[in-house]
C-alpha cells in the first residue's frame, strides 16, 4: 500500500513540475526549425500577366489615369535631359 | 394500353431526367472538389507570432518607416516618381469604390508594376566555398513602387495595399504555394471575405473567388503570425497537453457561435 502511495505521488509531482515546460520546450524547438526550413523557400520568379483592362469600366478608368501620371513623370525627365 | 408516341415521351423524358441528374453531380462533385482545396483560413494551422519570421518581420518594420515617404507621395505626388507617382492617385480613387471593386483595382494596378527578380545572395559554408544562395526577399511597397519586384512582392504589395485601404489584417494573409501549374513555388494574397468565402489575389490570374485549384499551400504570414500548411505540421498548440488555450488569432470560424 506505502508503495502504491508513494508512486502515485511521485508520478503527480513529476507531471506538476515537469508536463508544461518541457511541452513548450519541444514546440519551441520545432517552431525555430519550421521557420529555419520556410525562409529557405525560393518563391518562383514568375512575370505576372500584366496590362489586361479591367472589366469594370470605372476601374480602367482610375487605370488608365495611373499610367497617364507614370508617363507624365518619364516625360518630366525627358524634357529635363 | 401505351401508344408509340407516349412510349416514345417517356423514354425521352426518362433520358433528360438522367442526364440532368449526371449533370448534376459532376457540377457537385467539381463544386466539393474546389472546396476541398480552399485556402484553409480557418484552419489550426497557426506557427508562431510574425516576428519569428525575420524576414518578413524585418520588411513590416522597414514598411512602417517608409510610411511617412509614401504618405509624402499621395499628398504631393509630383515630387515622387514612376509607380510611386500614381499610388496616391489610386488609393485616393480606391477609397470611393466598394470592397470588391476595390480588390479588383489593386489586383490591376500591382500587376502592371515592372518586373525585377531577386539578387542572387552568396554565402560560404565550413570549407570556405563560395554557395549560391536563392532565397525570397520580401520587398516594401515604397521599395517594389519604386524598383518593381518579383513574384512574392507582387503579393506584399496587394497586401500592403489593402492595408492602406482599411482591409482588416486578420482578414489578409500573404500565402506561399506550391503552384502544380507552374511546378514552382508562388507566392498570392489569401483575402477573407465578410460572407467567410476565401478570395485570392494571383499575379498570374484574375482573382480567384470560387475555384483554387492547382495550389498545393505551404505557408502564410500577416502582420501578426505565420501558419504552417504543410502536411506534417503539428500545431504547437495542438501538441500541448492541458488545458492551455492557444493564443486567440482573432479568426472566426463560419458558422461559429459568437
Amino acid at each position: 500500500m506505502k508503495i502504491l502511495i508513494l508512486s502515485a505521488l511521485i508520478v503527480a509531482t513529476s507531471y506538476a513540475f515537469a508536463s508544461e515546460s518541457d511541452v513548450v520546450q519541444v514546440a519551441s524547438l520545432t517552431v525555430k526549425e519550421r521557420i529555419q526550413s520556410i525562409e529557405e523557400i525560393n518563391v518562383t520568379a514568375r512575370n505576372p500577366s500584366i496590362d489586361k483592362p479591367a472589366n469594370n469600366p470605372r476601374i480602367e478608368n482610375i487605370l488608365v489615369e495611373a499610367r497617364r501620371l507614370e508617363k507624365e513623370i518619364s516625360d518630366d525627365r525627358n524634357l529635363r535631359k | 394500353m401505351r401508344t408509340f408516341s407516349q412510349d416514345h415521351l417517356l423514354s425521352d423524358t426518362a433520358r433528360v431526367f438522367w442526364v440532368t441528374i449526371a449533370i448534376a453531380t459532376m457540377l457537385n462533385g467539381c463544386q466539393s472538389h474546389s472546396q476541398l482545396n480552399q485556402y484553409p483560413f480557418f484552419e489550426p494551422h497557426r506557427l508562431t507570432d510574425a516576428e519569428q519570421f525575420s524576414s518578413w518581420w524585418n520588411t513590416l518594420n522597414k514598411h512602417q518607416e517608409q510610411a511617412e515617404a509614401l504618405s509624402r507621395c499621395q499628398t504631393k505626388p509630383a515630387d515622387c516618381q514612376g509607380k510611386l507617382r500614381s499610388y496616391g492617385h489610386v488609393i485616393k480613387e480606391a477609397k470611393n469604390l466598394n470592397r470588391t471593386e476595390q480588390l479588383e483595382l489593386i489586383h490591376h494596378y500591382i500587376n502592371g508594376t515592372k518586373y525585377d527578380e531577386d539578387r542572387v545572395t552568396h554565402h560560404y559554408d565550413q570549407e570556405s566555398n563560395k554557395k549560391q544562395v536563392n532565397r525570397s526577399s520580401w520587398k516594401t511597397l515604397y521599395d517594389f513602387l519604386l524598383n518593381g519586384g518579383d513574384c512574392e512582392d507582387y503579393a506584399t504589395a496587394k497586401y500592403f495595399m489593402l492595408r492602406e485601404l482599411g482591409f482588416a489584417n486578420s482578414d489578409l494573409r500573404v500565402v506561399v504555394t506550391y503552384s502544380t501549374k507552374l511546378f514552382g513555388y508562388h507566392a498570392v494574397v489569401a483575402v477573407r471575405q465578410p460572407d467567410n468565402s476565401i478570395w485570392l489575389l494571383d499575379s498570374e490570374y484574375p482573382i480567384k473567388k470560387n475555384s483554387h485549384m492547382g495550389y498545393r499551400y505551404v505557408y502564410a504570414m500577416n502582420e501578426q503570425a505565420v501558419w504552417d500548411h504543410r502536411d506534417d505540421f503539428v500545431s504547437p498548440t495542438q501538441q500541448t497537453i492541458g488545458n492551455k488555450q492557444h493564443e486567440n488569432t482573432n479568426i472566426e470560424r463560419p458558422n461559429s457561435s459568437n
